[in-house]
């Protein structure tokens, strides 16, 4: 497959079908009862049963703006970021929910299959207690770059750099963009004040070499560095610490984006640690290969933070987590390069030294090069659908997929919160014909079948691999679903619901804009406890609100988006009204304690892939006990003695 | 305490104007409030739930493992098990015993107010989690009026954990299991599989949220007045499920039921006595039929605002994840859960008793407890009991006062409902009892009336315990420094630690509050470092010394009692030493040398063994108890600190004819 079909695989997450003329996708709301003893083999979960669904090769290129000029070798974000995408909010510049002058909804710009009018969003968002387009919160336009900290510079360090002919910038907004990740608490600094301590400098290395020289350079001289990579984070990884007297340089990775090698015979190809995991995909797609790893940010998250922060993908069913993806890596530290002495899938020396990488969250190092497991192309991919009645059905239905080891690339469910909000961003229907369709579907669903809308949520799926695995997978999973009371939901369901994970992260900005606080976090648990889980965990938040004195009730919800041998991940949203609170921060960071809290006494994980940056250290001793941390401790002592890497992470 | 109408419902009052039928046809499952995660199941779904449980699988392999026995067997005991325990709800069943208590109630008692607030904020709580009812227990009607009261108010009926020997009444524990009785051995200690299928069973109840869960946790009725000391059992297997995640909370609604009368209150008194209870039988109910010609007054049901048993573990800090390293189906709690479990039995009752309503008739009973030859003229109680209603009210009491009433006639309506046990002669009032009693036996036939109006004055303690104990601490001085006063409180308080209600860890605090209160109401002042009793507060301390004063002499006579025996008493047992001190003690009354019929209840004497357990004074063994002479000889001289004891019993020792107990046992 050549690598601009693969490219255009990976945006259909994004964008898949848009207008393609007489190709229309939006006959969504198929429910189709699986009978286990006749036709199941025929056409299982899908309207039409294509293969790599045709429907996807009409998206072009061109639509994708950011992409559309460059050659397939440039990076989708540029050197200077802030030049395509916001500063104080998600992803690119031009894609945003608006709203209009009659309060309509509609996603802005061209990249995302949600673009255009979002007929169905306004009764959604109506239903958020407290929330009135009205009332808006506007961020300030920018932080003048003289309300910005001034530049801490250890002139031998700026010497010797300049000496090396390393790219660096001074600029204020350079370093603002740089100092800080994605959490609520750094997006409402961004829109509404400003950060105590940034980065005094920005040095953009070209390779391994120059990164070692680097480090070198920064033990000489005593500096503090701050990896970044795609500025993704949710953990507060990326914010300088405040006490830090050292000049911060933050080390932006980006341009050393180069795939450096693949070896089709091994499957393995040997990257550079900086590419952002769209442009690493594209590429891979050249030689016929994928890394199948899609985390939900992969757009804008690089591979060497992935590593630094052990990253799940949403299709890990099939490739694998990025531990199950490493081969090799190269991490440069204050006392030299770590690394293994080969390219095997296994070896037996002591604990695996490649644990001590995956997750040191920028705390030890930096990651230069990886060594990763590739796959072929898979030449089918279809998404699929199944409605429940009700959750626990779903979570059964979940359990008994991984207990039979038939998960698909990707199966998830999204509870009725969630599937409710999937529902309203539906488009406009293309004709009358589609949209009676969709109400004899709903009638179908509701009244015959008795499902309540309050109650009922749905799982969606994603399948790859060739024709025949992908036939005989669906007819097993469709099989289980029915035995556990699920009706196929059809294909555009499913996409939808993998379409909302990107949209979601657009959303937060409209929701700050009109004093809402948004807000996602993780984890994983035993399978027994999954509902438990759930709902005990809205429950703290909604009792936690009232005890802040919220007046609005918050919107809570999870979906189960990987599923285990032993447990799942479980991802909650939650989002409140906030107007009337004078510390709106403090108190949502007091709510998520609790609810970790409440995780945590479930027996449910500090972070199944989000990690622990500055946000979540209080939990490390309980975590993984104090000889845990201690050995970690001992572990930094040793590889960076000066503490070179000072970012304050994780212990 | 005046009734205004609208802090109180009176729950009989639709009934006396509606017919009993149509009432009985009310109350339709789709009124009802319902938790927001219910699960409904019918009783065979429990049952199969039951036995198909994870936890019962454990617990049969471990029995297999340990014993060998069958494995069919041992599910084929658990069937009966379950079947012997298992509630069946039947609203048939449910409407014939509404009626039938719509028109008892009626006959019975004038009014049953019902607290408007507590029984808003109980339908409210429905909602959010699983509810579980905590009364208090003065009375078997307890738990019928609280099913009734929730038949009455369109409320879910509650499954009541009852004692398995109601279970030997034919036909009425058919009648109580279809309104949702469930039967619970009194003791089943080592036997792993009933308490495994006790535990999943009682679990599913609450975990399903269809309706609350009711129990008492004094375990069963107070006798005494007083309250029991909490059990803590079935509060822990229902805190079980929310400590390993599988409710989102658990609302614990305390609930104090307060009598005018109590209908078993002879009963009670000879139990106390030592007087078997008659063992519960259908024949036995019919026989007390003679009771429908008799007045008992009012009863008042207040129900206490719901405790949060999330917002209750996160004050404590109780760290729930310790049970993330073992699976959910084995019980485990450990030592940190067990004391929060203690803690909340005790916060539970400390709640209950803050709301228990006395009758007039308590405060006439406390003074006529107090008068020389429990008797006193007609003038002089209705001076003290206007004072006392005064008193007692500003330090926290509620009293039941008829709006408007005078003392005079207040203290007939209440002779009226007690004319069984006082009477009045010509201008006095005295007890309903012959008043030469010569023997031991004879102090002992009459002692019942006794006993009685001594529980009826028990109901004071709970709101005046406190006060009491720091009266006491004055040790009859009329000034003390504060740290000279705690230290003396403290003492009291592990001294009556059964007889009272204490939270460990308010000790201090309750100290300091008692004593503020007691300054605000000038009944203490103080002038530097020194605490006096003002000349107002002496008719108040001494009234409240003299409230305790029966359980100190009590305890003092059983210090003075073992101080006589020899240091070992083998193959002794607390209960049988508490019968023999009793004989004594009917000895001492007869001769005159005590005149506190009090000391003759076991309930008190047993308190008082347990006591010195405590304190060190006895120690128990396997073979019998040892008596430690130095700790019981400090006891007893640290209790004379606190009160004049009867000259007579001070100069005479106790007889050495009595040293040799365990020969008589």
């Amino acid at each position: 497959m050549a690598s601009t079909e693969r490219t255009k695989v990976i945006l259909g997450h994004l964008k898949p079908a848009i207008g393609g003329d007489g190709v229309s996708s939006t006959g969504d709301f198929v429910c189709r009862e699986f009978c286990s003893t006749s036709g199941v083999g025929e056409g299982i979960g899908t309207v039409k049963c294509g293969e790599e669904t045709n429907t996807k090769s009409s998206i072009c290129l061109q639509e994708c703006a950011a992409v559309s000029a460059q050659t397939d070798k440039t990076p989708r974000v540029p050197k200077i970021r802030q030049e395509a995408l916001k500063w104080n909010g998600w992803g690119y510049k031009d894609s945003r929910f608006v709203i209009g002058d009659n309060n309509e909804f509609s996603f802005s710009g061209s990249r995302y299959n949600i673009a255009g009018e979002l007929p169905h969003f306004k009764a959604w968002i109506d239903s958020i207690e407290g929330f009135s387009p009205d009332n808006r919160s506007q961020s300030q336009d920018e932080i003048r770059s003289e309300k910005l900290p001034s530049v801490t510079r250890n002139e031998g360090f700026l010497e010797d750099v300049q000496k090396e002919g390393i790219s660096f910038s001074f600029d204020p907004q350079d370093r603002l963009f740089r100092a800080h990740g994605h959490t609520l608490d750094e997006m409402f600094t961004l829109r509404e004040g400003t950060f105590e301590r940034i980065p005094d400098i920005v040095l953009w290395p070209t390779s391994h070499d120059v990164v070692c020289k680097i480090i070198e350079l920064a033990c000489k001289h005593d500096v503090c560095i701050i990896p970044f990579g795609g500025g993704t984070s949710v953990t507060k990884s990326l914010q300088c610490p405040v006490e830090e007297k050292r000049m911060i340089i933050s080390l932006d990775m980006s341009q050393m984006n180069r795939i450096l090698w693949v070896d089709e015979k091994n499957l393995t190809a040997h990257i550079e640690a900086g590419i952002m995991g769209l442009d690493l995909e594209r590429e891979l797609g050249n030689y016929g290969l994928c890394t199948g790893h899609e985390p939900d940010s992969m757009e804008f998250s690089s591979l060497g933070g992935w590593v630094a922060t052990r990253a799940s993908g949403m299709k890990k069913n099939v490739y694998g987590n990025i531990e199950d993806l490493l081969v090799h890596v190269k991490m440069v530290t204050p006392r030299g390069v770590l690394e293994k002495n080969c390219q095997v899938p296994r070896m037996s020396t002591g604990p695996d030294i490649h644990h001590v990488i995956l997750g040191s969250e920028g705390t030890l190092g930096v990651v230069t090069e990886v060594t990763l497991r590739v796959r072929p192309l898979p030449p089918v991919r279809r998404y699929g659908s199944v409605v429940f009645p009700a959750f626990h059905q779903g979570v059964d239905f979940m359990r008994e997929v991984a207990k039979q080891r038939c998960a698909p690339a990707s199966i998830r469910l999204m509870d009725n919160e969630q599937f409710k909000f999937g529902q309203a961003l539906k488009g406009p229907a293309s004709s009358m014909w589609t949209s009676l369709m969709d109400s004899l579907k709903k009638v179908y669903v509701t009244k015959l079948k008795r499902f309540d809308p309050n109650l009922m949520v749905v799982a969606t799926l994603l399948f790859e691999g060739n024709k025949e695995d992908v036939a005989a997978q669906e007819k097993k999973v469709y099989t289980i679903a029915s035995d556990f009371g699920g009706l196929a939901g059809g294909e555009d369901n499913g996409q939808r619901g993998y379409n909302l994970t990107f949209a979601i992260a657009y959303l937060r900005d409209l929701g700050l804009d009109c004093y809402i606080i948004a807000e996602s976090f993780e984890t994983t648990v035993p399978w027994d406890r999954v509902i438990d889980l759930c709902r005990n965990v809205k429950e703290r938040l909604y009792s936690e609100c009232k005890r802040h004195g919220i007046q609005y009730r918050p919107l809570a919800t999870c979906r189960v988006t990987q599923t285990y041998d032993s447990g799942a991940c479980v991802y909650f949203y939650f989002a409140y009204m906030y107007r009337g609170l004078t510390n709106p921060i403090e108190v949502y960071e007091d709510i998520e304690a609790a609810a970790r809290d409440e995780i945590l006494g479930i027996g449910g994980s500090l972070s199944h892939h989000h990690g622990v940056g500055k946000l979540r250290k209080q939990w490390m001793t309980k975590a993984i006990s104090a000889p845990g941390v201690e050995t970690l401790r001992a572990i930094k002592k040793h590889l960076d003695p000066q503490n070179i890497f000072g970012n304050n992470c994780l212990i | 305490m005046a009734q205004s109408s609208d802090e109180y419902l009176d729950l009989l009052e639709p009934r006396r104007n509606q017919y009993d039928l149509s009432f009985a046809l009310k109350h339709t499952a789709s009124l009802l409030p319902e938790y927001q995660y219910v699960t409904h199941m019918t009783k065979a779904e429990i049952r199969t739930m039951v036995l198909k449980s994870r936890r019962l699988k454990h617990t049969v392999e471990e029995i297999v493992a340990s014993n060998g026995r069958q494995e069919k067997d041992i599910y084929a005991e658990a069937e009966a098990i379950l079947d012997e325990m298992a509630h069946e709800y039947s609203l048939n069943n449910i409407r014939f015993l509404a009626y039938i208590f719509a028109k008892t109630f009626k006959k019975l008692y004038g009014h049953i107010y019902v607290s408007k607030t507590g029984l808003e904020k109980l339908r409210k709580s429905y909602r959010d989690s699983p509810v579980v009812l905590l009364p208090t227990h003065r009375s078997y009607v307890d738990f019928l009026l609280i099913s009734y009261m929730m038949f009455e108010y369109n409320l879910p009926l509650p499954y009541i954990a009852a004692g398995a020997d109601f279970n030997n009444m034919k036909f009425v524990n058919t009648l109580l299991r279809k309104a949702g009785a469930f039967y619970i051995r009194r003791s089943f200690g080592a036997d792993k599989l009933y308490w495994a299928i006790f535990t999943e069973y009682v679990q599913i109840l609450v975990i399903n949220g269809e309706a609350p869960l009711e129990f008492f946790p004094e375990g069963t009725r107070s006798r005494t007045g007083k309250f029991l000391p909490p059990k803590r059992g079935l509060l822990q297997v229902v805190v079980e499920p929310f400590m390993k995640g599988r409710v989102p909370d658990i609302s614990l609604i305390p609930i104090s039921i307060s009598y005018d009368r109590i209908l078993e209150e002879t009963l009670h008194s000879r139990e106390m006595l030592g007087i078997p209870k008659p063992k519960e039988s259908t024949s036995g109910l019919f026989k007390a039929s003679s009771i429908f010609q008799e007045n008992f007054g009012n009863i008042t049901v207040h129900i206490g605002d719901p405790v949060s048993l999330k917002q209750m573990s996160l004050i404590s800090g109780v760290d729930r994840s310790v049970h993330s390293l073992a699976p959910r189906f084995i019980f485990s709690m450990n030592a940190q859960e067990q004391q929060f479990v203690q803690e909340l039995c005790l916060s539970i009752q400390l709640m209950q008793q803050r709301h228990m309503v006395v009758s007039p008739w308590v405060l006439t009973a406390a003074l006529l407890v107090m008068s020389p030859g429990y008797q006193t003229s007609l003038q002089g109680m209705y001076s003290d009991m206007e004072w006392l209603k005064g008193a007692a009210t500003g330090l926290g009491t509620k009293v039941r006062w008829p709006v408007g009433k005078t003392v005079k006639s207040v203290l007939e309506d209440v002779l009226a409902v007690h004319h069984a046990m006082a009477v009045v002669d010509r201008d006095s009032i005295k007890l309903n009892v012959p008043q030469n009693v010569a023997t031991a036996e004879e102090v002992m036939e009459v002692a019942t009336v006794y006993i009685m109006l001594g529980a009826y004055r028990n109901q004071l303690l709970p709101s005046l315990a406190q006060p009491a104990l720091v009266s006491l601490a004055f040790c009859g001085l009329n000034a003390a420094t504060k740290g000279e006063l705690f230290a003396q409180y403290q003492f009291l308080v592990t001294l009556f630690n059964r007889e009272l209600t204490f939270h460990p860890k308010t000790t201090v605090d309750d100290f300091q509050s008692t004593l503020r209160k007691l300054q605000n109401s000038s009944f203490i002042s103080v002038t530097g470092l020194q605490y006096s009793i003002t000349s107002s507060g002496e008719r108040l301390t001494s009234f409240l010394c003299n409230l305790l004063h029966p359980f100190l002499l009590g305890y003092w006579v059983v210090c003075r009692y073992l101080l006589s025996c020899p240091a070992s008493l083998a193959s002794v047992t607390e209960q049988s030493l508490a019968k023999t001190i009793q004989k004594e003690v009917a000895e001492l009354i007869a001769t005159g040398d005590l005149k506190s019929y009090d000391i003759l209840s076991l309930n008190l004497l047993g308190n008082a063994i347990s006591s010195l357990l405590q304190l060190g004074g006895i120690k128990r063994s396997k073979s019998g108890l040892t008596l430690i002479e130095s700790e019981i000889t400090k006891t007893a001289e640290k209790i004379s600190e606190y009160i004049e004891l009867p000259a007579s019993l001070l100069t005479k020792p106790f007889a050495k004819k009595l040293a040799g107990p365990a020969a008589k046992l």
